[in-house]
């Protein structure tokens, strides 16, 4: 919307019925929707104004029937408030038109000269004029808001007296001091005292220039404690005075939080960037997002030629997939600790490396897993090395009891140790003989695979082999030895010298020889072994590691059938149990211990068994096996049986034996007291005694006859009894 | 109450010589006497005076029912503690003595032949002892 085409609202005050007309003319023809009201008294101007407040402009005839001249000028400015006034006269005293301007009107004009345009004009300046003056009112108040209600302390002070000129309500609170204390004092008396010179001369050339100052300033609050403000200070006219507006935002806690981490952050770049850990942030699957400045260092390669790659393209492919099995933990575990794997370096060399992983992708700041590196190369290449001079000295100690050989290639001689002739007792030879007669002294039937197997290893440049032989003493007979063989190689890769320490193993060789004796012994014996390991890992009994033919034979269970089982494979219902808990007991206290059980064979044939297990012990006095004879008693248990089923048979012929031998004795002897008591009666019929006795006598006689008959067929009876009894099984 | 005395033997013999010294040593004037435990038995069952006390001289190798098997048949008959036993056998065995006595009713334990002595010891016994306090 144009000024044109906006609908104002135009007061005219004019007493004058000819000039109204003229000028509502004027300013139809330019402003034709504009509302005009008119007013021929100041009266009824300040009636229409009290009750409109939405005029725009007053145009004021200077000469009113009820007043004139300044005194009406300044009553209507008092009522005008904010609205502009423009004064039309009919006076040609420019001097009175200059002095109502004075008095604040807008413009004025004179009524001879008027014609339209310069009545728009002038009106269109002064509408705008207040509009301008209006929002400029306003935005100082806005500003003079902003400045008192801000949180920010701000003051404003005198640049030549330093005197504070006006303060906002958060210094106030913030410095302690009372508006009115503020007002009275200048801004030096808020410095500490340690600081005014400083202070001072910081700020002496700010009070002539203009310039914005920007600084840190310490200042006191009245309760004497020390701030650190960060201050923007800038010129402005105060009431015409020259005048800085400063702002001090408290800044001591930031410096404080600050300076923490300023110090953290350098112990970090210490110890990423300076230490001697390769610190390292994968992500998930491996690839460097982010690589510690100490891989030059360490590694010889920069930070950027790692960061993008993977992690795993760096290790050895021996180590490779350790660690990478290990890294794909880490969905489930916080941190890992990987031992020492291969990294090539910048030069292409392997360095012996170990990481911790922690996975710290939940963190926002990190996002990934954090590899911390140490170059433990030395420390492993030390062990190495160790290890090697271990195993040097180790054969070197052995040389004193090995018989030591050197061949030489260049000149095809081998030099021998003492050995020589302290083991094998050549004791006037030379220490130094040809390739041949070493030759000549390995057994014959050795010797085609004594040099079979050095031909191969020197063929296929082999520095170290192993070989057992048999070698020929002085006295003719010959040694077992354990012959270590060194090879020598230049770096054309051409053998210069083989060593050799030989070992007497005779003794040992010999013990083997007697342990394949007893195992044959074993194995070829008649009774059934059984060996079983030291420890029952199930309620049957130990694990069965070794049985022999013999067992075989007599259970019908072959060897494989019966690796890993235990003995109770051939208990069944018959089997004592009392006996088992016998064998049991002994077997928990490591004891010796025999047993006659019934056993069953794998067709589930009886047989009586006795066993004999004894605990083997080893070099060291360990329980390591049991070893278990076994033999089938089944005829001797049999025979045994049959002994005692015929000792019952025989005690009741004996019992029967007696009863009857004893009833004619019985007789007899009742007779004998009968007899005896007559001697003193005498009334008794003893021929019928003598008969009784008789008979009774003839009676015994004839039973000792049967029963010596009958014992004389019971001594031949075990045999049949048990022929018997094998039978009916 | 009365006490009487009766012999069980299959050896007719032994009977006639037992009776003999019963009667000569004066436990029992004219003894009664069955040739097994089966017959006696069948007497027993049939005897009705409840006043009436009987002493057993028992063999044990007998036919028909043997003095184990007369032992353990009056076990549970009504006149089982009107019985008194005593052993009288030719077995010498230490085994059957043991046997015997572990029966209620048997008193006493002797060898064959019984003698004049042998019957003046029964009298002493004190389970029936009270019978020839006369």
């Amino acid at each position: 919307m144009t000024f044109r085409d906006k609908k104002h609202q135009i007061l005219i005050v004019e007493d004058n019925p000819g000039d109204f007309l003229l000028i509502e003319d004027y300013l139809q023809e330019e402003l034709a929707s504009s509302l005009i009201h008119h007013a021929t008294t100041f009266a009824q101007a300040k009636d229409i104004l009290s009750r409109n407040v939405s005029i725009d402009i007053i145009f004021l005839d200077l000469s009113l029937p009820d007043a004139s001249g300044e005194s009406l000028v300044n009553e209507m400015m008092k009522l005008s408030g904010s609205v502009p006034v423009v004064v039309l006269t009919g006076y040609t005293d420019k001097e009175f038109g200059i002095k109502t301007l004075s008095l604040g009107i807008s413009d004025y004009l004179l009524k001879d000269e008027l014609n339209a345009s310069q009545l728009f004009r002038s009106m269109t300046y002064a509408i705008e004029r207040g509009r301008i003056h209006t929002e400029l009112k306003e935005s100082e108040e806005n500003y003079r808001n902003l400045f008192q209600s801000s949180p920010i302390p701000m003051w404003v002070f005198d640049t030549d007296s330093l005197a504070f000129l006006d303060v906002n309500d958060s210094s106030i609170k913030h410095l302690g001091y009372a508006r009115e204390e503020f007002l009275s004092m200048s801004i030096n008396q808020i410095w500490p005292e340690e600081d005014e010179a400083t202070f001072e001369a910081l700020l002496n050339p700010y009070r002539k220039n203009k310039l914005l100052f920007h600084g840190v300033i310490r200042y006191k609050k009245k309760n004497g404690e020390i701030i650190t403000a960060e201050i923007v200070s800038n010129v402005i006219d105060f009431d015409g005075r020259s005048a800085r507006l400063t702002q001090a935002t408290d800044i001591t806690e930031k410096l404080k939080s600050e300076q923490a981490l300023k110090i953290s952050e350098q112990r970090f770049k210490a110890l990423v960037q300076e230490g001697s850990d390769l610190i390292d942030i994968l992500n998930a699957s491996g690839i460097y997002k982010y690589v510690s400045p100490t891989s030059s260092s360490i590694l010889g390669i920069n930070p950027g030629q790692m960061t993008g790659k993977k992690i795993f393209d760096f290790i050895h492919e021996e180590d490779k997939y350790r660690v990478m099995d290990q890294f794909k933990l880490l969905n489930t575990q916080k941190r890992l600790h990987i031992l020492p794997f291969r990294f090539r370096d910048g030069e292409n060399k392997w360095r012996w490396m170990e990481t911790i992983f922690t996975n710290l992708s939940d963190d926002p700041a990190i996002e990934g897993i954090v590899a911390n590196t140490r170059d433990v190369s030395e420390s492993i290449e030390n062990e190495i090395k160790l290890k090697d001079s271990v195993d040097r000295y180790n054969i070197v100690a052995k040389a004193t009891s090995d018989i030591i050989w050197d061949r030489d290639f260049t000149s095809d001689k081998i030099t021998w140790n003492r050995g020589l002739q302290g083991i094998l007792g050549y004791r006037d030879m030379d220490a130094v003989t040809d390739v041949e007669w070493w030759y000549s002294k390995v057994h014959p039937d050795d010797k085609g695979r004594v040099t079979g197997i050095m031909n191969f290893n020197f063929n296929k440049k082999n520095t170290r082999w192993q070989d057992e032989y048999r070698f020929q003493c002085a006295d003719g007979s010959y040694k077992y030895v354990f012959d270590r063989v060194f090879l020598e190689i230049d770096e054309f890769r051409n053998p210069v010298r083989m060593i050799g320490a030989m070992q007497d193993i005779t003794r040992k060789k010999e013990e083997e020889q007697r342990l394949k004796l007893l195992e044959s012994v074993i194995t070829n014996t008649n009774d059934a072994v059984v060996i079983t390991e030291a420890e029952s890992k199930s309620s049957g009994g130990p694990k069965i590691v070794y049985v022999n033919d013999a067992f075989s034979k007599m259970t019908g269970y072959a060897m494989d059938e019966i690796l890993d089982k235990n003995l109770s494979i051939m208990y069944g219902s018959n089997t004592d149990a009392k006996e088992l808990r016998h064998l049991e007991k002994a077997m928990e206290n490591w004891e010796a211990c025999e047993i006659e059980i019934v056993n069953y064979k794998k067709n589930g044939e009886e047989f009586w068994m006795n066993m004999d297990i004894a605990p083997v012990s080893d070099g060291k006095g360990w329980f390591s096996h049991w070893i278990a004879i076994l033999r089938d008693v089944s005829e001797r248990m049999n025979y045994i049986q049959a002994i005692e089923d015929q000792n019952i048979k025989l005690r009741e012929i004996a019992w029967t034996q007696s009863h009857i031998v004893r009833a004619p004795l019985a007789r007899i002897m009742g007779f004998i007291d009968l007899l005896n008591e007559d001697t003193k009666g005498g009334e008794m019929d003893k021929s019928d005694f003598i008969t009784h006795i008789r008979s009774s006598a003839y009676e015994l006689d004839e039973i000792i006859r049967t029963i010596v008959k009958k014992t004389e067929q019971v001594e031949n009876q075990p045999q049949n009894n048990e022929s018997r009894s094998n039978n009916s099984r | 109450m009365s006490l009487e005395v009766i012999i069980v033997d299959d050896d007719k013999i032994i009977i006639y010589l037992h009776k003999i010294m019963l009667a000569k040593s004066g436990l029992s004037a004219n003894p009664l006497a069955y040739l097994n435990g089966k017959e006696l038995i069948y007497h027993l069952n049939h005897e009705t005076m409840t006043d009436k006390r009987y002493l057993i001289l028992l063999d044990i190798n007998m036919p028909e029912m043997n003095g184990w098997e007369f032992l353990d048949a009056i076990i549970n008959k009504p006149f089982t503690d009107h019985i008194f036993v005593i052993m009288v056998t030719s077995s010498i065995d230490s085994i059957d003595k043991e046997k015997a006595l572990t029966y209620r009713n048997v008193i006493e334990f002797f060898e064959k032949p019984i003698d004049i002595e042998s019957c003046n010891r029964m009298k002493m016994i004190p389970a029936i002892a009270r019978f020839f306090n006369d």
